[in-house]
């Protein structure tokens, strides 16, 4: 029903064209009636009061053309803040034209994953040419990367007959607002004091905290084979052959040359760097959560699951990730800046609405998918097996497998029995949703126990992670627990 | 339900109020005698009462929200059975019924009773209330208290109709005050302007009018209407049968 | 659309000339050139009326239709962003089918043979967690009812025979006792786990 798209608001663009609300016509109908009631019974003074009437109806025509053009800054108090952290947003809106923009009604795009604890992220303000309007809100930040969307602007005309509805993402501050961008107190990561201008704040990165990750001893033990130190960069001597011209005078071994009298080049094998896949659980029965404020196991989980990636990446690793769900995405160890950007997308993409039809086991079966883009929704428990076989086969035999998955059911136990078969290093990271709220919340806690314990039997390192802590490791030492979990 | 935190979307406070008084300004103007005054009075007292009841409980108090609810609610349906039993003609006393139940039922419908009835309820209410001036009007029609009755009247209905769409976009937490004064100032010169010109023809016209010329002014007026309201139709290509 | 530009200039231009005419009409009977006699006065002729009050009634009809059915709100009253979408808790299947209403219980065996293992699997590691006791022995323990004070459970997940009250509510009604034996076997299992070590 709406004219106007969602476009941005810019100085530069044809702005989109008003919408017609009709509600004058309750001003015709008010003439109409009292127009024919003084008629019918003579009474002038009715005909009179149907004219004032007549009047509204033509207000809309003598109100200015809409033609609003404003920008949005946003400013948070602390862009990079720990879990359960309350921010502070601050959102200033300016009108930028020459005209009065005399009914502005926005809502800020708050990331779809936080909730306002405090305050609200509406307001509807009457705006000068050059004036502004700020609204703040407060959000409690869970882990991961919360992007905040554009924010919602319908703008109405003096009498409210027309609208235009658009969308505006947060832009630099200009002059007039610099103001309005000096919070007190620390900044985010994003602003700095350029009056020029000023970088628009769209993310809040609530990081978490990894404390080292599993070797690669740690993660073969499961399979009961002894581990060959393969980790670490390093070059390793391999074979010597006969010279060939153009070979780099360095590598011609001069000893068996001194001896010998033969010219033989070296060798050296390439690079045996470590590769890990991070397999993060994104079905839809795990996407549950502890409590009203806390995020759900898909979200909190593909945050860690990334904090991890980039320690591997930052350790030396090659690191490659696989995403278990309707939306099967694999992609393969490496690594790279480009590389490290995608993965940290993948991880921390949020949860594909689902609904109910997906949780059962009894959905209808739809062949599994390949990477990348769109997939055919999967959906029942065989489907899910199968995208882990295919994780597994579709990566070397050297990868390390580690999977992030709340334990709410048997698929984690499942996967890592899979990898630990084949021969794969294999770890798994647990984000811990379940709570005493309710008897089935507890029986999920005593379950996820239950099976950390079995995977930890087996000799995989399990972190038991609880957001708003750091990712540790368990030790175990020949089965006698130091965690006490 | 956990997690939903949306505002309270009734209709935003300071347009309610300004519609309240509004219509109870329009009922002062058509009242002609004190006792007629003193009805007027208790319903805007009732409806009054109302409307704080709505903003109390927004605000929390629950319990002394629900008091002034049930308290103006009360004191409405009081000065509705008095118009009813007021000592005069049954035109009159429909046009008094007609001026409590109005101003009424436009408190209840911005309290709100029911936030999907609010702008369904507005416009009840601006029924009534248009209702009460023209049976007023029936009854003597020659003072230009119309003129100011249908202004206040629209200007009701209008302050009414703008704070259900402004509480419904960004709820009753936010400040809206500068919008609904905005909207107010608008309204109010053209009503104005209105005025001031039809007293102005009022004072042209003669009280004895051919009748050719009242159907060709009839059918001007006619024509005007459907060109100011073609501009009103929203350009849609379909109709949605949808409310 | 063009039609409107069309509809408006038409029906601007007959609303000019007949509002022309009717004060030139009324001008020159106020002036004298015709007389009034020649005029009738319009509140007596019925058809006038008639007519004037039929095409008011229309285009009230039409006004009214056409704003009911306008309800344009602006799309700003249906974004919430103020809650993200509501997700469930953990827990939520076995709450809705044993802490909701009893309608929500499992009725058909299998689901109760469903519920039944996994409770049983779920004690039979519990105990071994707990315990520190092999599988098989736990699975003994299980069976014999011995991992648990509450007898109700007990029996529900193992071999031991239920206590006098089930039996009693069991002729009452099978889905009620099956609830609440599976809502106490939960708790005790529960109970079994103890406290989480923080």
């Amino acid at each position: 029903m709406t004219d106007g798209d969602g476009v941005r608001e810019d100085p530069g663009d044809t702005p989109p064209s008003p919408e017609r609300t009709g509600r004058w016509l309750t001003a015709v109908a008010i003439t109409l009636a009292v127009g024919s009631v003084g008629v019918y019974f003579g009474r002038p003074s009715l005909l009179l009061a149907a004219v004032v009437a007549l009047a509204y109806t033509a207000y809309p025509l003598v109100t200015a053309e809409l033609a609003p053009s404003l920008t949005l800054v946003r400013a948070v108090d602390d862009a990079s803040p720990a879990h359960g952290e309350t921010v502070t947003v601050t959102v200033t809106v300016t009108n930028t034209g020459s005209r009065t923009a005399p009914d502005v009604r926005f809502a800020d795009g708050v990331p779809p994953k936080l909730a306002v604890t405090e305050g609200t992220p509406r307001r509807a303000v009457a705006l000068r040419p050059g004036e502004s309007a700020t609204v703040s809100y407060s959000v409690e930040a869970t882990p991961g990367t919360h992007r905040f969307g554009p924010a919602a602007v319908t703008c109405y005309d003096r009498s409210g007959a027309a609208r235009v509805e658009t969308e505006l993402k947060a832009g630099t501050g200009s002059d007039l607002s610099d103001e309005a961008n000096e919070l007190g107190g620390t900044d985010g990561a994003d602003r700095t004091d350029e009056p020029a201008g000023v970088p628009a704040v769209s993310t809040l990165e609530c990081s978490v905290p990894v404390e080292g990750v599993p070797s690669p001893r740690e993660t073969l033990r499961a399979t009961g084979w002894t581990a060959v130190d393969t980790g670490g960069s390093g070059v390793a001597f391999h074979r010597t052959r006969e010279y060939r011209p153009g070979d780099p005078a360095d590598r011609i071994d001069w000893r068996r040359y001194a001896r010998t009298g033969a010219l033989t080049t070296v060798e050296f094998r390439p690079d045996r760097r470590r590769s890990v896949v991070v397999c993060l659980d994104a079905r839809p029965r795990s996407v549950r959560r502890a409590g009203d404020r806390e995020a759900d196991a898909v979200t909190t989980g593909g945050a860690a699951a990334a904090a991890l990636a980039t320690t591997f990446l930052d350790r030396g690793a090659r690191v490659g990730v696989a995403r278990i769900g309707p939306r099967f995405e694999l992609v393969a160890p490496d690594d790279g800046r480009h590389h490290r950007e995608r993965v940290t997308a993948l991880l921390t993409a949020l949860p594909e609405e689902s609904t109910a039809a997906f949780d059962g086991e009894n959905a209808g079966t739809e062949p599994t998918t390949t990477t990348g883009g769109s997939a055919t929704p999967s959906a029942s428990a065989t489907e899910f097996a199968a995208q882990v076989d295919e994780v597994l086969e579709r990566t070397s035999g050297a990868a390390e497998v580690v999977t992030v998955t709340p334990l709410l059911d048997e698929f984690g136990l499942d996967a890592v029995r899979r990898g630990a078969e084949r021969g794969r290093g294999v770890a798994a990271l647990s984000p811990d949703v379940t709570s005493d709220e309710s008897l089935g919340a507890e029986l999920a806690g005593v379950e996820r126990r239950n099976r950390i314990e079995a995977l930890r039997s087996m000799g995989v390192p399990v972190g038991n992670w609880r957001p708003g802590d750091a990712v540790r490791w368990s030790r175990t030492d020949g089965g006698v627990r130091r965690d006490g979990r | 339900m956990d997690g939903d935190r949306s505002p309270d979307a009734g209709p935003a406070f300071p347009g309610s109020a300004v519609a309240v008084v509004a219509a109870l300004g329009a009922m002062v103007l058509l009242a002609t005698d004190p006792l007629g005054f003193a009805v007027v009075a208790v319903g805007g007292a009732g409806a009054g009462t109302l409307l704080l009841g709505g903003y109390l409980r927004f605000r929390g108090r629950r319990l002394v929200g629900l008091l002034a609810l049930t308290t103006g609610l009360a004191t409405v349906i009081v000065a509705v059975g008095l118009a009813t039993v007021y000592p005069a003609g049954w035109v009159t006393r429909v046009s008094l019924a007609l001026g409590t139940v109005g101003p009424g039922v436009l408190a209840v419908a911005l309290v709100p009773l029911r936030r999907s009835w609010a702008g369904r309820l507005v416009g009840f209410a601006t029924a009534l209330l248009v209702g009460a001036v023209a049976v007023r009007g029936f009854l003597s029609g020659v003072d230009r208290v119309s003129l100011l009755v249908a202004l206040v009247g629209v200007v009701a209905w209008d302050a009414a109709d703008h704070a259900v769409g402004l509480g419904a976009d960004v709820g009753r937490g936010a400040v809206t005050a500068s919008v609904s004064a905005t909207h107010l100032v608008g309204s109010l010169s053209v009503g104005v302007v209105a005025v001031v010109a039809a007293v102005g023809l009022y004072a042209i016209g003669p009280s004895s009018v051919p009748l050719v010329s009242v159907v060709a002014l009839l059918a001007a007026v006619l024509a005007l209407l459907g060109a100011l309201a073609v501009d009103h139709l929203p350009a849609r290509d379909s109709v949605d049968l949808e409310p | 659309m063009e039609w409107r530009t069309r509809f408006r200039a038409a029906t601007t231009v007959v609303g000019a000339v007949a509002l022309v005419f009717a004060l030139a009409l009324d001008g020159a009977v106020n002036a004298g050139i015709v007389p009034l006699g020649s005029v009738r006065l319009p509140w007596s002729d019925s058809v006038v009326v008639a007519g004037f009050a039929t095409v008011a009634v229309c285009g009230l009809a039409l006004v009214a239709n056409h704003r009911w059915l306008l309800g344009s709100s602006s799309t700003l009253s249906a974004e919430t962003p103020e809650a993200p979408a509501p997700v469930p808790r953990s827990g939520v299947d076995f709450d809705e089918q044993f802490e909701g209403p009893l309608s929500s219980a499992p009725r058909t065996d299998a689901e109760r043979r469903r519920t039944r293992d996994r409770l049983r699997e779920t004690a039979v590691r519990t105990v071994a967690r707990r315990r520190s006791v092999s599988r098989e022995r736990a699975e003994r323990l299980v069976a014999s009812g011995d991992w648990t004070d509450d007898d109700a459970a007990a029996a529900f997940l193992g071999e031991r025979p239920a206590p006098r009250r089930v039996h009693l509510g069991r002729r009452v009604s099978t889905r009620f006792t099956f609830w609440y034996q599976a809502r106490r076997a939960a708790r005790a299992l529960v109970a079994a786990d103890g406290r989480p070590d923080s």
